[in-house]
């Protein structure tokens, strides 16, 4: 592959702190690199390196030779950048600031010819700004304003392009169409792409590979899959997260949980009888509570499974599509006896985790809580007989719905 | 691009209208064609014009002519200045003088008024001589105040060139208190006046005048995109720290030269680089001329008002600040939702 950028202990310091820690890594030509980390990491200063916009020891190289070597004009031809979207002191229109792309090949006195005419209205056209090329930029929405500013760095028709959070004070649409179309620009013409992120879920999403960083030196530089990972995002954002799988893009997706710490631990240990996604908001909710868990018996691929294990949940855990084995019954069997409490969501039951209600039909000297749910029997109403039979009890109460339900504890 | 052309040609033709009309009229008024056979007759168009007074004559070529065409150098110099320093510091409130170039020069001016008099050095009044040494010798002093490594960032130096007006504002004050007997010609000076300026004044300028807008205009592109901030005109391919410096370096020069002869003339160098922008857009290429042809004939104008409203010469620094504000303020009503 193509070597574009060669980066070798790359440092910068503001009195004597390191702002960017001696970072060596190479970008190749073609790839999408996404850099992300949390705020104060460094990003912004890497890539104001890595555009030789600050004094910086170690070294850079761009396609080859020293960044510091090159002259400004040159160096614009082959790096595009596109910063977050900015207002101006006096009031340009659209197409004079699409048009000033075209700097870096123009002579000081020299005037644009047809040929970079056609450049400037082809980078409008792909930004989709052509049609306000006439209008003022600073009337302009953040979105459109964003999208006059990547016009420019397109008009500068660079090999590789810089942005800087480039998304961050537009909608989901405006992300979506900006990201969209510097991914196309990344795919189809090969232009490549330096990115800093704070969408995790965008970097994840679009990136060849993902730059972290953290106290200015850098962490990880890998693929998403090996990123995107719960210990390595939790220890650099310093907070909870779930990190799962988002099947309808294929690729991992982070959900951040909470930064506050959670409650001290109580000391009591609930066990909780889900599945099929019924228990992840009554899971995670209780753990932040302070509660000890555990949870069975659910089947291998159930999604209550993924939040137990990554908030390393104690579970009985049986292979899906196949009847519960005597082993597995009697370990769950186990744990709800070392519970304190015993708690049921609104899970559906069929015939094979019937054996979960089963399980706990005749316990009597704990409190068991029943979340309220419809349509849950499908055994031909065996459980809905044995759960009436339970409601009856003393040591049985029934929530209506999550709010009743946490008001049990 | 013709509208472009057109617009500057049509700033010129005016330009040499108003010139014209300004020579005709005075204390004496001489004819509009009478004012073209007498410069014809100079220039050696036409023979010898006998039904025209030698006085006449003398006051058109002698007096009036050099002192419009000083007006307008003048003029155009702190309109081009204004241009460059709004661009330069991204800032519409910034005019010539924001990095102390007027106290600098009103100070110089001081000095000579109060220690020297009248004295003459090298052929050139001393008080032209210390104003423009005091002039950009302030810039240069901010300048190595504001600058930080090889930087030079807007806010440190728009705020030395403010501390550093003040203080030469103070020491100002000092001298007049002191020097009481100096303070009515201080005063006159600091309001600025092209009164009594003959050819040599003329010629001390227009080379000044001419060069600093060849360099603004050279430079026309660097400046537009370096309104986008220094970093991003960087990664366009400017080299914003040395264009900032150029400018820089060109305005002061052709500021303390305009200021040198006609002392501090207020108002030109703010308000016309924005009503210019306001029919001509923010490009620095079309800019610069229209607002030096705009600067030009506005202080022509105003000082053709300040020597004949009244028998006794009014400061022309006062007339241009009595019809620039309210001029400005209309525009600013009118047009500010499309311009800010």
């Amino acid at each position: 592959m193509d070597k574009l950028i060669e980066v070798k202990d790359l440092s910068f310091k503001i009195n004597d702190k390191n702002i960017v820690d001696n970072l060596s890594f190479t970008i190749n030509k073609g790839e999408f690199i996404s850099i992300i980390g949390p705020n104060g990491a460094g990003k912004t200063s890497l890539m104001r390196c890595l555009s030789n916009n600050l004094k910086f020891d170690g070294e850079v190289r761009l396609k080859g030779k020293s960044i510091k070597d090159y002259g400004m004009k040159e160096k614009a031809r082959i790096i595009g950048v596109v910063p977050q979207e900015y207002s101006l002191p006096f009031n340009f229109k659209v197409h004079d600031i699409v048009k000033m792309g075209r700097n870096p090949y123009l002579k000081k006195n020299q005037s644009i010819d047809k040929a970079d005419s056609n450049i400037i209205i082809k980078a409008m056209q792909q930004t989709n700004t052509y049609e306000y090329k006439d209008r003022f930029y600073n009337s302009l929405s953040g979105g459109e304003k964003q999208r006059v500013i990547t016009a420019r760095a397109l008009t500068q028709e660079p090999e590789i392009l810089y942005l800087d959070e480039f998304t961050s004070n537009l909608d989901i649409h405006n992300q979506l169409e900006i990201i969209e179309l510097i991914y196309e620009m990344n795919r189809l013409k090969g232009i490549t792409v330096l990115s800093i992120m704070h969408d995790l879920n965008m970097a994840s999403r679009f990136s060849d590979r993902i730059l972290l960083m953290i106290d200015g030196k850098m962490e990880i530089f890998d693929t998403p899959e090996n990123v995107m990972k719960e210990e390595i995002l939790s220890k650099a954002y310093k907070m909870e997260m779930i990190i799962r799988e988002n099947k309808v893009l294929n690729c991992s997706e982070i959900v951040p949980l909470r930064v506050k710490n959670k409650e001290p631990r109580k000391n009591q240990r609930i066990h909780v009888v889900s599945g099929g996604g019924t228990g992840e908001y009554i899971i995670e909710k209780l753990y932040a509570m302070g509660y000890d868990l555990s949870c069975g018996i659910l089947a291998d691929g159930d999604s209550d499974l993924a939040i137990c294990r990554s908030l390393d949940i104690d579970c009985v855990i049986e292979s899906p599509f196949s009847d519960f084995t005597a082993d597995t019954i009697r370990e769950n069997e186990t744990r709800i006896k070392e519970a304190d409490i015993i708690l049921m969501t609104d899970v559906p039951f069929g015939h094979n985790n019937l054996v979960n209600l089963k399980s706990i039909e005749r316990i009597n000297d704990k409190k068991i809580i029943i979340l309220h749910g419809v349509n849950r029997d499908h055994v031909r109403g065996e459980a809905d007989r044995i759960i009436a039979e339970m409601k009856k009890k003393d040591n049985v109460f029934e929530a209506m719905n999550l709010g009743e339900l946490f008001k049990c504890f | 691009m013709r509208n472009k052309k057109t617009i500057i040609a049509l700033s010129f033709i005016s330009m040499l209208g108003f010139a014209v009309i300004n020579l005709s009229i005075g204390a004496v008024k001489v004819d509009f064609m009478d004012i073209i056979r007498i410069i014809m007759e100079r220039l050696g168009a036409i023979p010898f014009q006998n039904d025209i007074s030698q006085s006449t004559k003398y006051i058109i070529l002698d007096v009036r002519l050099p002192r419009i065409i000083a007006s307008y150098f003048v003029g155009g110099t702190l309109a081009i200045s204004g241009v460059a320093y709004q661009g330069l510091l991204k800032n519409p409130m910034a005019d010539p003088y924001i990095l102390g170039i007027s106290s600098g020069a009103a100070f110089g001016a001081t000095i000579s008024i109060v220690f020297f008099g009248g004295i003459k050095i090298l052929g050139i009044a001393s008080i032209n001589l210390t104003a423009f040494i005091g002039a950009v010798l302030v810039v240069f002093i901010v300048y190595n105040i504001a600058k930080i490594g090889n930087d030079v960032p807007i806010t440190t130096l728009l705020l030395s060139g403010i501390a550093m007006s003040q203080f030469l504002a103070a020491l100002m004050a000092v001298m007049m208190l002191l020097f009481g007997e100096s303070l009515h010609i201080i005063i006159h000076w600091t309001m600025g006046s092209l009164s009594g300026k003959g050819w040599d004044k003329v010629i001390s300028l227009i080379p000044y005048s001419l060069a600093g807008l060849a360099v603004l205009l050279y430079l026309s592109r660097d400046m537009d995109l370096m309104l986008l901030g220094d970093e991003n005109a960087n990664n366009l391919g400017v080299n914003s720290e040395r264009v900032k410096k150029t400018i820089l370096f060109t305005t002061s020069i052709i500021t303390g030269a305009a200021v040198a002869i006609s002392g501090i003339i207020g108002f030109v160098g703010l308000i016309v680089p924005h009503a210019v922008r306001i029919f001509t857009g923010p490009r620095h290429k079309i800019l610069l001329p229209v607002s030096f042809n705009a600067g030009g004939i506005l202080l022509m104008f105003c000082d053709t008002l300040a020597r004949s409203i009244i028998t006794q010469e009014i400061p022309v620094g006062i007339v241009t600040a009595i019809l620039g504000g309210p001029f400005f303020i209309f525009l600013l009503y009118k047009k500010k939702r499309e311009v800010f």
